[in-house]
């Protein structure tokens, strides 16, 4: 498979000297990528297949050679409305608006999607599936909530057997072991580079990356296959790298984002920590570190034994707040502290997210336990309580310096 | 030349509500003003300014910084510098009692609640969601559907024997239901007394998750309002201590504090 990336920076001839110049051309063929996305299904005649979870093994999409977006890059407040023609109003809004897009017929890749797989994670996105599958085959697949008792390893990996299967049956033609096997060690690669991004590049003082464009970093993989994912994060890191080694980057309070999944809607978190003397040094959630589970290493898939025990092994264990008990979470999110020398930790409490919203209080607890300062933040996907959501961010960021002072 | 040491500093607090003007002369409180903030944010800083002025005796030439705090703090150009209103709730209360932990504001469209240390440092803080529930403005509502003047709430409510239980928290959904009580009879003082229940017990569970810790302030429009006051302290078991001045003007006279030490 050609290379994307390259070929248009050799075509555009363009020069990208600092991170930001990477992160702002990555935005620029992320807009263009649809379209492209669109054209190579027509001309090849690839299945579009997408899903709405980190606990896809998008491995499996890969190696069975299908084109494979997030098809949900357009979600925003104006789908709510659609999503709302099936499902309550006092409902989490990411379903609503993965719905209400299609209900809409909002998002080009949507339109042209064959095929989701999405997992069983939260009650809110269970439910949405029931009525997506109106639109497109669904394939739902069950995410053990206790993932330490002993055979919730051997369930989660037959279910992942089954979406193979699903997969197979679907396209008609199998899934090798040996393509898996490729697949795994591409996506390793891209966790490498991941981590070394969020877990080493972003500790350093000053902070060599800003939240933002550390975000928009880590989802450039969502809508680009592995193979330009890698050249991303490969062209990113090695900017990020160099203004780490001369000791430059972004100075004040270091703040981590948590709670509920941060999407395009809720971006006004970094905005406003950044607009105010922060700088965003870490997420604990989907969009950036969670991957990363315990935050100790990028969390590799094992490359030598059966490709479907190995990512089941690696898929089932996410710091998300559908677990029970959700103990992990805690260690992963103190490691994180510790490594990235966080001043302090803002909590996104999303309306209706009630796995994320209820576990805010053991969050709290635990990490003021270690000394850092959480505040949680409710909001929705609109940008009216932007004045809202500012003073609570202004508030806290006046409250870490005079601690510092 | 002899250059005439100025010590005055003023605080601004645009409030959703009401704007209020502290004006600080060598560190004791010279003269407010509270005005209604209608729908110019500006215009109503400006005009309060101009009040306290005059109530303070002084000249604007005089005056060596202005901080502006409230949801319009980001409004004035003439202002030195903007700071949240949860800084200086905290800084107005510490000052005019040190031994003060824990302040609870209800505003007009917040409701907070702010942990200082002993130097007086916020240290930990909570706020309402965003909806309307808990403050100042549900109260508003509530006080025209039940044509009962604001002001007057209080003294209302503490007439009342068996309070009406109110389930909704929701501002809309509260007013059907205080629309349904009249209709099915309800004493007005019963109805009153029942709203500033549902007020503590939502600000008051806020307050008992941030953990409270003695002695506590009550400030705000709010706590202007002595069923309010009562509820909380019932709901809380506690005793608010007294602050010396107006409560609705804390938020202005930490602006004016914090402007004093620019």
């Amino acid at each position: 498979m050609e290379c994307v990336v390259d070929k248009m920076l050799q075509e555009e001839k363009t020069l990208l000297e600092t991170p930001e110049d990477v992160i702002k051309w990555t935005n620029q063929l992320l807009y263009k990528r649809p379209q492209q996305i669109i054209e190579e299904k027509k001309i090849t005649g690839k299945k579009l297949m997408s899903y709405f979870c980190l606990f896809m093994p998008k491995e499996l999409f890969d190696a069975a050679d299908v084109l494979y977006p997030l098809v949900v890059g357009s979600m925003s407040e104006k789908d709510i409305p659609f999503g709302e023609q099936y499902l309550p109003a006092t409902y989490c809004p990411i379903p609503k608006c993965i719905l209400g897009l299609k209900v809409r017929k909002g998002d080009i890749l949507f339109e042209n999607t064959d095929f989701i797989v999405s997992p069983a994670d939260c009650g809110c996105k269970t439910k949405t599936w029931e009525y997506l599958n109106q639109f497109l085959p669904v394939h739902v697949y069950e995410v053990p909530k206790k993932f330490n008792e002993p055979d919730a390893a051997k369930y989660f990996e037959r279910e992942i057997g089954r979406v193979r299967k699903r997969l197979e049956e679907y396209l008609g033609y199998a899934i090798s072991d040996e393509k898996l096997s490729v697949s795994i060690r591409n996506f390793n690669k891209l966790r490498e580079l991941q981590f070394e991004l969020c877990g080493k590049l972003r500790s350093h003082i000053p902070c060599p990356i800003k939240g933002l464009d550390a975000f928009f970093g880590m989802v450039s993989s969502f809508f680009l296959d592995v193979k330009d994912s890698i050249r991303i994060l490969e062209i990113l890191n090695e900017k990020v790298r160099r203004r780490a080694e001369k000791g430059q980057g972004y100075n004040g309070a270091r703040i981590m984002l948590t709670g509920a999944p941060i999407v395009w809607p809720t971006l006004k978190f970094y905005e406003l920590v950044e607009a105010n003397g922060g700088v965003v040094v870490g997420g604990e959630f989907c969009a950036e570190s969670a991957p990363f589970f315990k935050f100790e290493d990028a969390n590799l898939v094992d490359e030598t034994g059966d490709p479907i025990e190995a990512l089941a092994r690696k898929y089932m264990r996410l710091p998300c707040a559908v677990y029970t008990p959700n103990t992990e979470r805690i260690e992963t999110l103190k490691n994180m502290v510790s490594v990235l020398k966080v001043d302090g930790i803002i909590y996104q409490l999303l309306e209706a997210c009630h796995p994320f919203n209820a576990e805010f209080r053991k969050v709290k607890d635990a990490m003021e336990a270690e000394g850092i300062p959480v505040v949680g933040i409710n909001t929705g996907f609109s940008d009216s309580d932007r004045a809202q959501i500012k003073v609570r961010i202004e508030g806290f960021m006046e409250m870490l310096k005079a601690r510092k002072s | 030349m002899v250059v005439k040491k100025s010590r005055i500093f003023a605080g601004i607090d645009v409030g959703s509500l009401v704007t209020k003007v502290v004006i600080l002369k060598d560190g004791k409180i010279a003269g407010y003003s509270v005005i209604s903030s209608r729908t110019n944010p500006k215009k109503a800083g400006e005009q309060a300014l101009e009040k306290a002025i005059t109530n303070a005796n002084c000249k604007r030439e005089d005056i060596k910084c202005i901080v502006a705090t409230g949801y319009g703090r980001s409004s004035f150009s003439f202002a030195d510098k903007a700071v949240t209103e949860l800084t200086c709730h905290a800084t107005g209360a510490y000052y005019l009692n040190p031994n003060i932990r824990t302040v609870i504001d209800i505003g007009g469209q917040d409701s907070k609640v702010i942990k200082l240390d002993q130097s007086g440092k916020m240290s930990d803080f909570a706020m309402n969601d965003k909806c309307a529930a808990g403050t100042g403005r549900f109260l508003e509502v509530m006080a025209q559907a039940l044509e009962v003047g604001l002001d007057s709430m209080g003294e209302f409510s503490l007439k009342s024997n068996k309070p009406c239980s109110l389930s909704s928290i929701c501002t809309v959904f509260a007013e059907t239901e205080v629309i349904s009580l009249i209709s099915a009879g309800a004493n007005k003082e019963d109805i009153v007394a029942g709203l500033h229940n549902s007020i503590a017990r939502r600000v008051g569970s806020m307050a008992k998750g941030l953990g409270l810790q003695k002695e506590i302030a009550f400030t705000g429009g709010v706590a202007k309002n002595s069923g309010v006051r009562s509820a909380l302290e019932e709901f809380l078991d506690i005793n608010f201590t007294p602050i010396s001045e107006d409560p609705q003007i804390i938020g202005a006279l930490g602006a004016s504090l914090v402007a004093s030490k620019l």
